[in-house]
C-alpha cells in the first residue's frame, strides 16, 4: 500500500498547510514526521490570545483555571477557540495557589490580551468554532468576564450561518449572558432587554459589541462581573483594582479597538434570534400584550443605536459596497437627557449616507424599538439642541433628504419613503427589504394587540424596486 | 534569447520512454515545459520528463487538457488566496478519485512540472482525506508506521492537552 510519507517535506508541509488547526493537532500524533512538521505548522499559527479565570470561591482545593486559546491559521483562516482546563492544587500552607507556575504567554494580563487581539483578521474566516466542551459546568457569563467583547464579536460576526460552531454548550445558554441576560432577567417581547440596554456597538472589520455600563448603581448591582472587569480595563487603576469612585466605563476598551481596526467595504450585522420560552412572572396587563410571544419567533434582536451607526456609516473612512442588516432592532431614541451623544437620526439618514458606494442593501428581519415613545422623546427635545449637536445631520436633513428631524413619528414608512426618494443610488444593484418589523404601541401598558406596522413584503418590494431603478436611471 | 516559437504541438517522454505529442497550449499548463519552450525556440525532440511515467503522464495530460482555458495565475499570487478553502471542483473531484498510489504520483508530477493548480488539488484532496481522523486512522489509512516510542506518545499527549475534555 502506497504511504503518504513518499511524499518530501515539502509537499507534506503544503498538505498540512491546508488543514485546519485541529487536524494539523491531531496530525502531530501521528509519526514524528507529521508532528514535527504539523508543530512547525502550528507555531505558525497565530496565537492571538489565551484567556483565564479562576474561580476563587470554590470549595474544592483543587481549584481549576480556565484557559482559552484563541488560534488564527493565516493558511486556512481557521479560528479555533479552544479552551483549557489547569488543575492547579493549592499549597495547603499558605493556601495560595502557585499561577506563577503557568507560564507567561498563559498568565498575560488583561492588558496584554487585548493589545495582542487584532480582531482585523476576523472577518472573513470560513469557519469559527467556539469549544467550550471542557466548561460544562461554567456559565457564560462567568467564562468570558474577561473576554467577552472577543468572543463576541466573533459570534456577532459567523452567528445566523454555518461557520460558527458552538461545541459544548446549548446555543441558548450562549447568548443568555452574551445579552447581559442573566438568572432572574428576561427578554421584553418587543426585543428590548430588560437590562437598560447594556450593549453598545461600533463597527470594524467585524461587528464589535461591547457593553455599555449606563453609569448608575442597579447596573453594577445586576451584573456586577462585568462591573468587576472594568477594573481590569481602567488604565488608571493598572493592576486591577478598582476604586470606590470609579465608575464602570469601558470607553477605553471600546477606543482601544477601534483604533486597532480597519474599516471594510462591507458591513454584515446580524442580531440574535434568540426563542423565547413564556414568562413565569404574573402579567398585569389583561390583555396579556405578550400573548403572541411564541416559543419560535425572535425575540430578541440586537441592538444598535442609530447614532453609532450614522457615526460609522458617515466616517469618511467607510466606503461601503455592501450593507446587510439582518436580525437587528434599531434603537432610535435617547433613552435618557443626560445620554445625549445618542444622536437622533433616521436609518435612511444612516443609510443614505454611503449612498455613494452602496452596490448591495440588504435589510432583514429588523425591528425599530418603541417608535411611538421615540416620537414622545424627539418632541421633548428642543431644535436648537438638535442644531447645536447635530450640526451634520441639520446640514443633511436640509439638504432634502428628510424632514421629520426628530419631530414626525419615524418609521418604517418614514425610511422607505427616504431612501425612495431624492436620493441617486448610482450603484446599487442589489436590494433587499424582508420581514420587517415595527410594533406599535410597544408601551406595556398597552392592553391590546400588537400589530405589526411594518409594511408588507410586497410593499417592500416595490420599494427596493423604486431604489433599483433610481440605478439606472 | 530564442524566438518565440509558432510550434503547434510537442512530444513528451515519459521515464519508460514511451512518446505522446501534446498540444503546445496544453503542454505549457507546466511552467516547467513552458520555460524549456521559451528557452529553447523550436523543439523537435520529445521533451524528456525523467520523473514520470507513461500512465502519471497521461494523466497529468488529460488534467490540462480540461484545464487549458482556465487563466494562469500570476506567479506572485498570494499563497494565502488557493489555500484558503478546500473546495475541490467536481471534475477535479472525479479525476484524483484514484488509489493512494497514482494520486501521489500525480502530486509529484504535479510539483516536478511545475503545475500549481493540479498540485493544490492533489494537495486538497489528500488534506481532506486527513480531515476529522483520528491519529490511528490517519495512520491506517496512508498506511504510516507509528514511530513513536511510549514516552514520546505520553509526552505529546500532555502537549495535545488543550484540546482535550477533561
Amino acid at each position: 500500500m502506497a504511504s503518504i510519507m513518499r511524499l518530501p517535506p515539502e509537499l507534506l508541509l503544503e498538505i498540512l498547510s491546508i488543514l485546519d488547526i485541529t487536524s494539523l493537532e491531531e496530525s502531530t500524533r501521528v509519526n514524528r514526521t507529521l508532528h514535527a512538521l504539523s508543530q512547525d505548522m502550528l507555531t505558525k499559527c497565530t496565537l492571538l490570545c489565551n484567556v483565564q479565570l479562576r474561580n476563587l470561591e470554590k470549595d474544592d482545593p483543587n481549584m481549576d483555571k480556565h484557559c482559552f486559546r484563541l488560534h488564527w491559521s493565516p493558511y486556512t483562516r481557521d479560528y479555533r477557540l479552544i479552551r483549557r482546563i489547569i488543575w492547579v492544587i493549592s499549597d495547603p500552607e499558605t493556601d495560595s495557589v502557585p499561577y506563577e507556575d503557568i507560564p507567561n504567554d498563559l498568565t498575560g494580563s488583561y492588558e496584554d490580551l487585548h493589545v495582542r487581539l487584532d480582531l482585523s483578521s476576523c472577518i472573513n474566516l470560513e469557519r469559527v468554532i467556539l469549544d467550550f466542551t471542557g466548561a460544562p459546568k461554567m456559565t457564560w457569563a462567568q467564562d468570558i468576564g474577561l473576554d467577552d467583547g472577543t468572543i463576541i464579536t466573533v459570534i456577532t460576526a459567523y452567528y445566523g450561518d454555518d461557520r460558527l460552531t458552538i461545541e459544548g454548550s446549548k446555543r441558548g445558554s450562549v447568548f443568555r449572558p452574551l445579552l447581559g441576560i442573566r438568572d432572574g432577567q428576561r427578554a421584553s417581547s418587543n426585543g428590548r432587554l430588560s437590562m437598560a440596554n447594556p450593549i453598545d456597538s461600533c463597527f470594524g472589520d467585524a461587528l464589535i459589541v461591547v457593553y455599555q455600563p449606563s453609569r448608575d448603581k442597579p447596573w453594577i448591582d445586576a451584573m456586577p462581573w462585568l462591573a468587576r472587569k472594568h477594573g481590569f480595563l481602567n488604565p488608571s487603576t493598572g493592576n486591577g483594582s478598582k476604586s470606590p469612585e470609579s465608575k464602570p466605563s469601558i470607553s477605553s476598551y471600546v477606543q482601544r479597538l477601534c483604533r486597532r481596526i480597519r474599516l471594510p467595504f462591507t458591513t454584515r450585522i446580524s442580531g440574535f434570534r434568540a426563542t423565547g420560552r413564556g414568562h413565569s412572572d404574573p402579567n398585569p396587563c389583561e390583555g396579556d400584550w405578550r400573548s403572541d410571544y411564541s416559543t419560535t419567533r425572535p425575540i430578541s434582536r440586537l441592538p444598535l443605536y442609530l447614532g453609532e451607526l450614522l457615526k460609522a456609516y458617515r466616517s469618511p473612512d467607510f466606503m461601503l459596497t455592501s450593507i446587510r442588516l439582518e436580525g437587528v432592532q434599531f434603537n432610535d431614541h435617547c433613552y435618557s437627557k443626560e445620554d445625549k451623544r445618542h444622536r437622533i437620526v433616521g436609518l435612511s439618514v444612516c443609510i443614505i449616507s454611503q449612498s455613494e458606494h452602496l452596490v448591495s442593501l440588504v435589510i432583514k428581519n429588523c425591528s425599530f424599538m418603541n417608535p411611538q415613545i421615540v416620537n414622545v422623546t424627539r418632541k421633548s427635545l428642543a431644535m436648537d439642541h438638535i442644531v447645536q449637536h447635530t450640526p451634520d445631520y441639520i446640514h443633511m436633513e436640509a439638504g432634502g433628504l428628510g424632514n421629520y428631524c426628530g419631530l414626525e413619528p419615524y418609521g418604517w414608512d418614514c425610511f422607505l419613503t427616504e431612501l425612495s426618494t431624492n436620493v441617486q443610488w448610482r450603484r446599487l444593484r442589489k436590494c433587499v427589504l424582508l420581514d420587517l418589523e415595527q410594533h406599535s404601541p410597544a408601551s406595556p401598558l398597552w392592553q391590546g394587540p400588537r400589530v405589526n406596522l411594518a409594511p408588507e413584503n410586497e410593499t417592500l418590494l416595490h420599494f427596493s424596486n423604486i431604489m433599483l431603478s433610481s440605478c439606472q436611471t | 534569447m530564442a524566438t518565440p516559437s509558432t510550434q503547434a504541438t510537442v512530444k513528451l517522454q515519459s521515464n519508460d520512454n514511451v512518446v505522446i505529442e501534446v498540444e503546445r497550449a496544453i503542454a505549457e499548463r507546466s511552467v516547467l515545459i513552458k520555460n524549456m519552450l521559451e528557452d529553447c525556440g523550436e523543439v523537435t525532440d520529445a521533451i524528456p520528463i525523467s520523473n514520470v511515467n507513461e500512465s502519471i503522464l497521461r494523466k497529468v495530460i488529460e488534467w490540462c487538457e480540461h484545464h487549458k482555458n482556465d487563466p494562469v495565475a500570476a506567479e506572485n499570487e498570494n499563497d494565502d488566496s488557493r489555500k484558503k478553502t478546500t473546495d475541490i471542483d467536481e471534475w477535479d473531484q472525479k479525476f484524483m478519485n484514484v488509489d493512494q498510489e497514482m494520486l501521489f504520483e500525480i502530486i509529484l508530477a504535479a510539483n516536478f512540472l511545475d503545475i500549481k493548480p493540479l498540485l493544490d488539488t492533489g494537495c486538497k484532496t489528500v488534506a481532506n482525506m486527513i480531515k476529522g481522523k483520528s491519529p490511528e486512522e490517519i495512520r491506517k489509512l496512508f498506511n504510516i508506521q507509528n514511530d513513536f516510542t511510549p514516552e514520546e506518545e505520553e509526552q505529546i499527549r500532555r502537549e495535545n492537552e488543550w484540546a482535550e475534555d477533561r
